[in-house]
């Protein structure tokens, strides 16, 4: 079986810039990095906890490692990392992005000799995940105006596009929202319900069917059984794999400040949720 | 409409004022660069197996894919994988637990497997799927690690077995699930007890004796699916449902059971040559096994049988097996006949094996004997001219068995095996096997070829069936193997006719008609009758076999 293509990714440019932003010294070569770890990049992914305890006890400096990635699967040597999409390193930088790089607190970066004034956006990364007899899952970005409400949908395309800082840049202030953090991610989360409720939603019937037609499987095959406990479990677990469940997990997001004309090119509301 | 369990998001506000307050904040780049990885990383499908793109180094096998799919969109991951033994159940298993643990759907998993088998389940684990898992050990808590991999017997003592009811896993495997048969035993109450979203029962012999054990291994995997037990015994002498190949039971069981038999998967690639050496005792063994044959004539079948099969097999195992007999009246009578065998020169199949060996220049290879005693004698011998060979056999400890498995695969030519080593370890990496003495039971061979031919063998196998003329092994050949050649080579099928006609142990009938028969000619009636039944049973009902 040839492996599937369906996430194209390209794992060397993601570690490269991993690395560098993570202020490790990195040098390329073709296929191959060569990163000089930071300090915190050791301590956080070459699980030598003993290594620092010793070297901060006695009050040493202590060395970082130097690690050696290799991405087209050609080589073949030990000292080298061979990396590829989903291997254990992919996944280690994967949850350290994860556990740390989630929130974030910035303004875009203009360049300008007047007063300008910001707004601040909630940018909300949500992972919806419809999980039936099957599971499926969607990542939406939203962005709402706190001071408007105007609500955006392809938030982190857009903020791609722009320069963003996380220092409040010269001659620029901020305004304080006008809608409370909570109250926007409830719009967002409004929003999203409405969506929701206006969908088919064919994987759910097919879903309770199952279920239904378990409990009643259940019901029957324990009517002689005496066994209320064992019920109890069977039917728990059922419930567990065919509940039609809708979950909202936020990935990521945070509070930027943008300039007022933030979205003027583009249509302001756009109602489905692809 | 239909409902729809909604579960919202309450800790992201709380969490992102909590960061700004701390001031821990991502840097814009590798804000973006989380992003990214989640989309790339998102499972947009309902029907998609995300594992392919996460483990690229693995090559499947159409079916085993196809397996994974069936399991999880079909059966809702409670399946009995019921594969032939060397298509890759634990393949399979591995990727459907992979797919889960990408999707979120599984975070934690208990996997019962022989304790034999425990290092090489962690070790596929790994090498496959980066997944790891971890061998219980006195001192850890079922809840230290998120997967662990044990055996039954640890899992079903206390205070194991009040833990772990308390326990609520999303996946349950069992590897040789047959041992779930009975509802009467601990391991059924354990596994049944557990509580479990998902549950995969892994067995090679779905159902070796009675459709009970299938209504019991149901039971476990979805309870109710053939009614309840009481129904399902009334319906059973109402409509004769005593067959795996009645239909109504068949389709049902389709339902939670994925079976791939070996003639429609990987024989197509892979060739079996299969070589029949021939042989002929010298002079010196001729007249002792003759003496010997005389002197047994008085005896039972089984035990003339017995004695000269072993002389068939070496000096050493003959010797040994007559001196432990238990009848002392044999004992002292074949006194003489232990110094003639003494004083033998070398066996002429050791001889062949040796030659035979050799012309492989260092091919690795697999020899399995019948005899422990023979097996010591081989090693010597083949020590002798210079090859190094390892003895492998039932009753190591896992430690061991991984250890000689390794010396094989990497510094040893040959593998000494008797048939009790030859269960749950992979020699794939191997294509030519000896078998030094044939078993009574054809259906056994298979399970030898069954090491090698497996999923992973790359090359056409070569098979060496020693067997030694004008001897009771001549007679074994005729009187078994030629039969069972009738057959297709693919065992799966015999054992579904051997099954459906309650014949549980072939060999067990072969040694009750040996026991019972008075004379060679009456031997060889009554397997005739015993193969022409199976044989009509294969002709009337073979054809339905895949309805």
């Amino acid at each position: 079986m040839k492996m599937m293509t369906h996430n194209i990714f390209n794992v060397q440019p993601f570690f490269t810039t991993f690395f560098k932003e993570n202020h490790c010294s990195v040098k390329e070569d073709h296929a191959l990095l060569h990163v000089k770890l930071s300090k915190e990049m050791d301590k956080a992914l070459m699980n030598r906890p003993f290594y620092w305890h010793y070297v901060e006890a006695t009050n040493q400096i202590g060395v970082p490692q130097t690690v050696s990635f290799s991405f087209d699967g050609q080589i073949k040597d030990d000292k080298i990392i061979s990396v590829h999409f989903g291997c254990p390193w992919f996944q280690k930088v994967k949850r350290y992005l994860h556990d740390n790089c989630t929130m974030i607190y910035a303004y875009e970066a203009i360049n300008r000799e007047t007063k300008t004034m910001l707004q601040p956006w909630l940018l909300t990364n949500m992972l919806i995940t419809y999980s039936g007899k099957n599971q499926k899952e969607e990542l939406h970005s939203f962005g709402l105006n706190l001071i408007n409400g105007t609500m955006h949908l392809n938030m982190m395309e857009k903020l791609n596009e722009r320069s963003i800082t996380t220092t409040i840049p010269d001659f620029c202030y901020t305004i304080s929202p006008v809608i409370t953090l909570q109250s926007g991610f409830k719009r967002i989360e409004q929003f999203v319900y409405k969506i929701l409720t206006e969908k088919e939603h064919r994987w759910a019937i097919e879903a309770n069917e199952a279920l239904h037609e378990e409990i009643e499987m259940l019901q029957h095959f324990y009517r002689t059984d005496e066994n209320d406990a064992q019920f109890q479990k069977e039917i728990n677990a059922a419930k567990k794999r065919l509940l039609p469940t809708i979950t909202m997990t936020v990935l990521s997001g945070g509070l930027l400040y943008l300039t007022e004309n933030f979205i003027t090119t583009e249509t302001k509301k756009s109602s489905t949720l692809s | 409409m239909t409902k729809i369990t909604v579960v919202k998001d309450k800790t992201f506000i709380p969490r992102l004022e909590e960061a700004v307050q701390k001031k821990e904040i991502s840097s814009w780049e590798l804000f973006q660069l989380n992003y990214d990885v989640q989309r790339a990383t998102i499972n947009d499908d309902f029907s998609k197996l995300y594992t392919l793109a996460y483990v690229p180094h693995v090559q499947f096998l159409q079916h085993q894919i196809d397996a994974a799919k069936r399991v999880m969109h079909e059966m809702n991951g409670r399946a009995i994988l019921a594969d032939e033994v060397g298509l890759g159940k634990t393949i399979e298993a591995g990727l459907i637990l992979k797919e889960y643990l990408i999707r979120g759907l599984v975070q934690n998993a208990l996997i019962l497997v022989p304790a034999s088998l425990i290092n090489q389940w962690i070790a596929e684990l790994w090498d496959k799927f980066y997944i790891s898992a971890a061998s219980f050990r006195k001192g850890y808590r079922w809840d230290d690690y998120p997967i662990y991999v044990t055996s039954l017997e640890m899992a079903k003592r206390s205070p194991h077995r009040e833990q772990l009811m308390k326990m609520d896993f999303d996946l349950v495997i069992v590897d040789e699930a047959h041992k779930l048969k009975n509802n009467r035993t601990q391991n059924y109450s354990l596994v049944r007890g557990l509580q479990k979203k998902y549950c995969l029962l892994l067995t090679a012999t779905p159902m070796q004796n009675d459709i009970k054990e299938l209504f019991h291994l149901i039971s476990i995997i979805k309870p109710g699916l053939l009614g309840n037990y009481e129904q399902f015994m009334k319906d059973r002498k109402r409509k004769r449902i005593s067959q795996l190949s009645d239909a109504y039971v068949k389709r049902i069981i389709q339902k939670v059971m994925i079976r791939n038999v070996r003639k429609d998967t990987i024989d197509h690639d892979i060739k079996r040559n299969v070589h029949n050496v021939w042989l002929s005792f010298s002079n010196d063994e001729r007249r002792v096994y003759d003496k010997l044959e005389a002197m047994l004539h008085e005896y039972p079948t089984l035990a003339k049988v017995t004695f000269l099969r072993a002389l068939c097999s070496s000096r050493e195992a003959c010797y040994l097996s007559l001196q432990n007999s238990t009848n002392e009246r044999l004992k002292s009578g074949v006194q003489p006949l232990l110094r003639a065998i003494e004083v033998l020169p070398h066996h002429v199949k050791a001889a062949k094996l040796v030659k035979l060996i050799e012309s492989f220049r260092g091919e690795k290879v697999i020899v399995f004997t019948e005899y422990r005693a023979t097996q010591f004698y081989l090693q010597w011998y083949l020590q002798q001219h210079g090859i190094r060979s390892v003895s492998f056999r039932g009753g190591l400890r896992r430690g061991q068995k991984d250890w000689l498995r390794q010396l094989f695969e990497q510094n040893v030519q040959v593998f000494l095996t008797t048939e009790a080593g030859g269960e749950g370890i992979n020699l794939q990496f191997c294509r030519y096997m000896i078998n030094y003495d044939l078993p009574w039971n054809p259906l056994r061979l298979e399970q030898r070829i069954g090491r090698i031919h497996r999923y992973g063998q790359k090359h056409d196998l070569h098979i060496y069936n020693f067997a030694l003329k004008q001897t009771i092994e001549e007679q074994l050949v005729t009187l078994l193997y030629d039969k069972i050649a009738q057959f297709e080579r693919v065992i799966g099928k015999l054992d579904d006719i051997l099954e459906s006609l309650h014949i549980n142990d072939l060999e067990k009938e072969i040694i009750d008609i040996m026991e019972q028969s008075n004379s060679s000619g009456e031997m060889k009636i009554k397997v005739d009758n015993l193969f022409s039944v199976i044989h009509s049973y294969d002709e009337n009902y073979g054809e339905n076999d895949d309805a």
